[in-house]
């Protein structure tokens, strides 16, 4: 299969480049990914005599000259966007716009805007650590390409569903001779990595998510009278476009309930020797394939006591529970609990912190709240950073199958489960669907230490393009993403330490 | 006034505006949605995407069909997300008669966040 190796080499030589940051992923070089992807498919289904053609020729020479040069016809990517300025990048560490706005405009010529802020005492910290953000942008190449959306998403299906094909025909070849089978093998590394640029061309800074929170703080401020700064950290994670979006209304009703309920008017914070500015920290930063955003405010913290006989009184507690401290907070998140005795305008607009916890759950996140009376309180939220190439063990329950991260999977057992495999729990009932022959148990890791999950039949393993689940239609927590199996159907991907609730 | 596009589900009409139906499609391979509401029939592979097909039978409150012969999917934009109806088949517009349908209000009440 000479034409195979030597197209697949091509790919593999350019994404190298691509890996090792050599060259940009702009539009140019995945189109030449594409092109020799459907080209191999091509290739592999129908083999053809030895020798390569004119035209496959053609497209190595293409993708060669791609690995090499950073400079040719980059230029025919889409309109260069400007790279960020110093400006705005302190901006998104917090410091006030107005004032960066007017040192810049009070430059003199051949003075520095760092040097100017650092010398009107704004923190030497945050410039400097701008600067050398800006610095490291712009020694990335600095060049950005505007791509529409639409286009990304079609990137993104076009190379799962590459992924797709190949595990089917690398299945279709299981009776092949071997050298079929190693031409077709060495596909996969170059469809991998083509698919994760992809999907990382998807992600977008997370400041994104953050800029509708900031002017919902100014108007709530505004409104209330309240002196708010609200500072910005880690605005520039990474996450899914799709998730920024869905985060978008949740951190606004998270913001407003913070300048709301959290910061006190001027005079009670003097009063408490605070400074009169409260502060809400919006902060964000990625956790394995989580991103983890925190809302903290330096307000008056959230009294447990008050939130227990708020709880009883709404018949969400009995009289004489005496639940641990982090269980009581989180009855803040059950459906019509809500502390503040006044219908604010601003907050009190119906939606609960219910409906944030609903909303970041469907997209498979946690929502957890930490608070400490007369300080302030944190609320987390926990969400996937992104559509991601998971490796994962196939089972089988109910008639369905389902994907376990192979991360969270410990052992597999035939018959019987040991002693130290934790508490065993049926899948099948844990979804609530019906019971069938349970002949195999999959231990996995968990917060209460081990589960074992017993389940009809595994089917091995497979390395799938996981979706975050966003359906609008509700289902099970533990449902976390989803996957397109090789025969198109669609798997669902179970985050292992939302089951066994009732074992945990 | 928009155009409406017009399908039968059991011995009703229903109109959908057309420009928010993006493809008609026949009932892919189902996997269970677990924990979702009584009408959502599961998920399927539509285009690549991930769809959740929920029955308008379940949505109106009406028994399901005992052996439909080629139910068909219709792929409903709603904002950012795609949902598929299940419907009997499609048929012709034109004469009033067509059920007001409100998707938007049916499928909020399935109680997925928004």
């Amino acid at each position: 299969m000479p034409a195979v190796t030597a197209l697949a080499h091509a790919c593999e030589h350019l994404l190298d480049g691509i890996r090792g940051g050599a060259v940009a992923a702009d539009a140019a070089r995945c189109d030449a990914l594409l092109r020799a992807v459907q080209r191999l498919g091509v290739l592999l289904a129908e083999p053809p005599a030895p020798g390569t053609t004119p035209a496959d020729d053609a497209l190595i020479a293409r993708l060669s000259t791609l690995a090499d040069r950073d400079d040719d016809d980059v230029a025919d990517a889409p309109e260069a966007a400007a790279a960020p300025r110093l400006g705005d990048l302190l901006v998104d560490r917090g410091l006030p716009r107005e004032r960066i706005e007017a040192a810049a405009a009070a430059l003199k010529p051949g003075e520095r805007l760092g040097d100017r802020l650092v010398s009107e005492g704004l923190p030497r910290d945050a410039v400097e650590g701008a600067a050398r953000e800006l610095a490291s942008i712009k020694r990335r190449g600095g060049g950005f390409a505007r791509v529409a959306i639409a286009k990304l998403d079609a990137l993104v299906d076009a190379a799962t569903a590459a992924i797709t094909a190949h595990e089917a025909l690398a299945h279709a070849l299981a009776g092949a001779p071997t050298e079929l089978q190693d031409a077709a093998a060495l596909a996969a590394r170059p469809l991998r990595d083509l698919s994760q640029l992809a999907l990382d061309l998807r992600l977008v800074p997370i400041r994104t998510a953050f800029a509708k929170a900031e002017r919902a703080c100014e108007d709530a401020a505004r409104r209330l009278g309240r002196a708010v700064a609200l500072r910005i950290d880690g605005g520039d994670t990474g996450i899914d476009r799709t998730i920024a979006e869905a985060i978008g209304d949740p951190l606004i009703h998270l913001v407003r309930n913070a300048v709301d309920h959290g910061i006190e008017p001027a005079a009670e914070r003097q009063a408490r020797s605070k400074p009169e500015t409260g502060t809400i920290t919006l902060a964000a930063h990625q956790d394995g394939d989580l991103v983890v955003v925190t809302i903290a405010d330096d307000g008056r913290g959230i009294d447990p006591e008050r939130v227990r006989l708020k709880a009883v009184e709404q018949g969400l507690l009995a009289p004489d529970a005496a639940p641990p401290r982090a269980e009581l907070l989180n009855l803040i998140f059950a459906p019509g609990f809500s502390t503040a005795s006044a219908v604010t305008d601003i907050s009190g607009r119906g939606v609960g912190m219910d409906v944030v916890r609903r909303n970041i759950e469907a997209l498979g996140g946690t929502v957890t709240v930490d608070t400490e009376v007369g300080a302030g309180s944190m609320l987390t939220l926990r969400v996937p950073a992104a559509t991601t190439l998971l490796d994962a063990l196939v089972v089988r329950a109910a008639g369905e199958r389902f994907l376990l991260p192979v991360r969270s999977v410990l052992a597999v057992r035939g018959a019987g489960i040991a002693a130290d495999d934790g508490a065993a729990v049926s899948l099948a009932r844990e979804l609530a669907l019906p019971l069938a022959r349970e002949e195999y148990a999959v231990v996995v890791s968990h917060p209460a230490g081990r589960l074992a999950l017993a389940v009809d039949g595994i089917d091995g393993l497979q390395q799938v393009v996981a979706k975050p689940l966003d359906l609008g239609v509700g289902h099970h927590p533990a449902l976390a993403a989803a996957a397109v199996m090789p025969d198109g159907s669609v798997a669902l991907v179970l985050e292992t330490f939302r089951l066994g609730a009732a074992a945990a | 006034m928009s155009e409406s596009l017009s399908f039968a589900v059991a011995d009703r009409r229903i109109d959908l505006p057309a420009e928010s139906v993006r493809k008609i499609a026949r009932l892919p391979t189902l996997s269970a949605l677990p924990g979702a509401a009584p009408s959502v029939l599961g998920v399927a592979n539509i285009d690549g995407g991930v769809v959740a097909v929920v029955s308008a039978r379940g949505l109106l409150g009406l028994a399901e069909a005992e052996n439909a012969d080629d139910p068909l999917v219709v792929v409903v934009e709603r904002g950012r997300r795609r949902i598929g109806l299940l419907v009997d088949r499609p048929i012709e517009a034109g004469d009033a008669g067509g059920e007001p349908f409100d998707l938007e209000r049916l499928v909020a009440g399935l109680g997925g966040a928004r």
